[in-house]
């Protein structure tokens, strides 16, 4: 009887505590429908780290190591970098970046709403924090997983595993997040602004020629970041080259689908009690909630001080689009353009930024990882 | 304890990073801009 039940007086109560987390990931993703790709292999995963003397995790079970099969993944997936840049080809292929190409200047807002990655860096860094894991804190800000974990695995930050429930919650709590801080800094008036939208058709040698260009500009200004420009670019290329349609087929969906499922389970080994349950992950999901603040209030302000000199007036909201957490920043704003006016449509305006948030983030990423390692 | 020698430390990093991200951004939005000009969409199609 020892044997078949003595393993439960092994569980200490920050596993317990752990596996509640884990409980609530899952019903999060379940019940309240956020990001549940990732939610809850990472709140499953969570529960695995956390039962003792499991073959999960490494383990010294008996005086000998055993390796777990998370760890193995681990190794194979995320401490290479590996998955992100993966799970990268299929955002790629997923994004249509035509209504950004028809409408460049877009890509300001997405430049401007990276302010709350390097406000948050300083914060983080004023509150304690070593400067490597400060700028893997402050990359939350990104609003993007597999750039939060690309810097954060790149400066072997301790903190990995709150990084990424962070980064994933708080892209999934845009809906709450943004629209109060919105308010906030903007009046009604100004909510107003009317955009209207022409659609400009893009050549498709443009679009072909858009993927390679940015891949070779931003690896020629920010070498660190070309690992994760160009495998998004490539996914976007074998998109629009309209040559390799089972390709971005398989790139959108069967590809994007399992290292989804990997990523989630693997990063959970970050999230055993040992290193998760600490005043340093409540602050990490304090200050991953001030990234995504400022960087609302970054690109709000950018369209707010764009209007002091253009003639055609920015409404300010389609700054908060800035940020990288596609298409779902977009379609709030769309929302709340329409609900302070319903012939207000910003929606392609808001799609725009919305993807240029996601060319900015990588770039964002790769310029922390330059300035920080010097 | 606040770490004030740190956070002034992270003051260059922000102001190199913003205005290395605008930089990027302002050559990406050039080059666009190029690429729209000499590969307009076909008349017709």
């Amino acid at each position: 009887m020892a044997e078949l039940f003595g393993n439960i007086l092994n569980l200490t109560w920050q596993q317990v505590v752990m596996i509640l987390i884990g409980g609530v990931l899952i019903w999060l993703a379940i019940k309240k429908d956020m990001e549940p790709a990732l939610l809850l292999p990472i709140g499953f995963g969570a529960i695995l780290c956390n039962l003792p003397l499991t073959g999960a995790v490494t383990q010294i079970i008996g005086g000998t190591k055993e390796i777990g099969v998370v760890d193995t993944l681990f190794n194979a997936g995320i401490v290479n970098e590996l998955f992100p840049l993966l799970l990268f080809i299929g955002i790629g292929a997923m994004i249509d970046f035509g209504p950004l190409l028809a409408n460049p200047k877009l890509f300001l807002f997405g430049a401007a709403a990276q302010f709350g990655i390097f406000f948050t860096l300083s914060l983080a860094a004023l509150l304690g924090f070593d400067i490597k894991d400060a700028a893997s804190i402050a990359i939350i800000g990104a609003a993007d997983g597999p750039t939060s974990i690309f810097v954060a695995n790149f400066f072997h930050s301790n903190y990995i595993g709150a990084i990424v429930v962070a980064a994933y919650s708080y892209m999934a709590l845009v809906p709450i997040v943004q629209p109060p801080v919105i308010k906030l800094i903007t009046t009604k008036k100004e909510r107003l602004i009317k955009m209207p939208y022409t659609q400009k058709e893009i050549s498709k040698t443009t679009r072909i020629l858009f993927p390679i260009i940015i891949t070779v500009v931003a690896g020629l200004v920010v070498p660190r970041s070309v690992a994760l420009v160009g495998f998004l670019m490539f996914g976007n290329l074998i998109r629009e080259c309209g040559v390799l349609n089972s390709l971005s087929e398989s790139a959108q969906k069967e590809l994007a689908n399992i290292i989804t499922i990997l990523l989630g389970l693997t990063i959970s080994t970050k999230m055993q009690a040992s290193s998760f349950l600490n005043l340093s992950t409540l602050l990490i999901m304090g200050l991953g909630l001030v990234a995504f603040v400022f960087d609302t209030i970054g690109g709000v302000m950018f369209a707010k001080f764009m209007n002091l000199f253009t003639k055609n007036k920015v409404n300010p909201m389609i700054g908060a689009t800035g940020i990288s957490a596609f298409p779902m920043s977009a379609r709030v704003i769309h929302k709340m353009g329409l609900k302070e006016d319903p012939q207000n449509f910003l929606l392609m305006h808001a799609i725009g930024a919305n993807v240029s948030g996601q060319i900015a983030s990588v770039i964002a990423g790769g310029l922390v990882i330059t300035l920080i390692s010097r | 304890m606040l770490n004030i020698s740190a956070f002034l430390g992270t003051l260059p990093v922000m102001l190199y990073g913003l205005l290395g991200i605008f930089i990027v951004i302002g050559f990406i939005i050039l080059c666009v801009k190029l690429l729209t000009i000499a590969f307009p969409v076909k008349k017709g199609k």
